[in-house]
């Protein structure tokens, strides 16, 4: 890698930890799941700085190249985020759902409670 | 059985043309009281015409699709101490004066699940559905029956009726995006029993069928996979 090439990949990385900082910092972004994108930005920043080295790690797994490796590692760290994602939406929608729900039995409570209280003059 | 001790759920969702018609021919039979209308968040006047026609009305928040409506009404239905709870859909397809007929069956089979069917007699006239409709119903019944050993002729079919047990069992858990045909693996796998009994159906009588080509399409993906899956989820 050249030096140019160093530099702006470490900015870059030092640039994308800064936003999941301020992600967090303006609860935009959940503590809990700042974790594993910090994790990914302190990944980013070690390839750039180090991306030179971790060829003959490749080699070992069997790649002819580094940057074949690099790639097939981050899709497949890609396709577990994703994963993880379709997991919390699941769990939302079924939040949702249940909420919903009851929302729609109380309204109905309410309604009937209402009407009843209205043809019984309001006291018993 | 008593006919009072049985809740109508009459899931809707944008059907303001077909429900006062329907809910018209199940006033002439059953008390209001015991008619419950659950408004899928249907942006027409379905709300409007369930409120005028004196019947009780669940209205959904947001649109959620059938299953959570439905289980919503098996909620209602077991809190508020009915004994049975029969499915009849809002657009005119189910009759209500058939419903003694599930009754009758549920009275004499012992069963827990009662299942209008349009395909158990197959001379019976009325609606049979479209012809590529009948072979995916067809389909899944050849599927559920190899899954469970039970032989369900009409899958899909929303016309039924459940006891307390099966209302117990659905507003724990329920299948949420075509709810029909897993929910019977559901039941069958609990060891409850599940019969059928034919009855004549209509075609709609107004609005829009809720399935088309590509949700067709999906819908044959989907419940194939989610019969295997729900009959090999794990029972908690």
């Amino acid at each position: 890698m050249s030096l140019k090439l160093h530099l702006f990949a470490v900015a870059a990385s030092l640039g994308f930890i800064a936003i999941i900082f301020e992600l967090v910092r303006r609860k935009l972004l959940k503590e809990s799941y700042s974790l594993i994108w910090f994790f990914v930005g302190g990944g980013f920043l070690f390839l750039s700085l180090f991306g030179d080295r971790i060829g003959g790690l490749a080699k070992f797994a069997g790649f002819q190249m580094a940057s074949n490796a690099i790639i097939v590692y981050a899709i497949f760290l890609i396709l577990i985020l994703v994963l993880g994602l379709t997991v919390a939406i699941t769990r939302l929608s079924k939040a949702s759902r249940e909420m919903a729900q009851e929302m729609g039995l109380l309204k109905n409570m309410l309604e009937e409670a209402k009407e009843k209280n209205k043809n019984g003059g309001g006291k018993r | 059985m008593d006919s009072s001790e049985i809740a109508i759920l009459v899931p809707a969702y944008n059907e303001e043309k077909a429900l006062p018609g329907t809910l018209d021919s199940l006033k002439s039979s059953y008390n209001p009281s015991q008619i419950v209308v659950i408004n899928d968040g249907s942006e027409d006047a379905t709300p409007l015409s369930a409120r005028e026609a004196g019947v009780r009305v669940i209205d959904m928040p947001v649109n959620m699709g059938i299953g959570v409506t439905m289980q919503t009404g098996y909620r209602f239905a077991l809190r508020n101490g009915f004994k049975y709870a029969l499915q009849c859909d809002a657009d005119g397809q189910h009759r209500p004066e058939e419903i003694p007929l599930l009754i009758r069956e549920m009275e004499s089979s012992g069963a827990d699940m009662v299942i209008g069917s349009r395909f158990v007699d197959r001379k019976a006239a009325g609606f049979k559905s479209l012809f590529l409709r009948r072979q995916v119903i067809r389909f899944f019944s050849g599927w559920i029956n190899m899954l469970t050993g039970f032989k369900v002729h009409d899958v899909t079919s929303g016309f039924r009726l459940v006891n307390r047990r099966i209302m117990e069992l659905f507003a724990e858990e329920y299948t949420f995006d075509f709810p029909e045909p897993e929910s019977i693996i559901l039941t069958a796998r609990r060891g409850h029993k599940v019969v059928e009994v034919p009855v004549t159906m209509r075609s709609r009588q107004g609005g829009v069928s809720s399935i088309g080509l590509f949700t067709g399409l999906y819908y044959m993906v989907k419940v194939t996979l989610g019969l295997v899956l729900t009959r090999l989820r794990k029972k908690d």
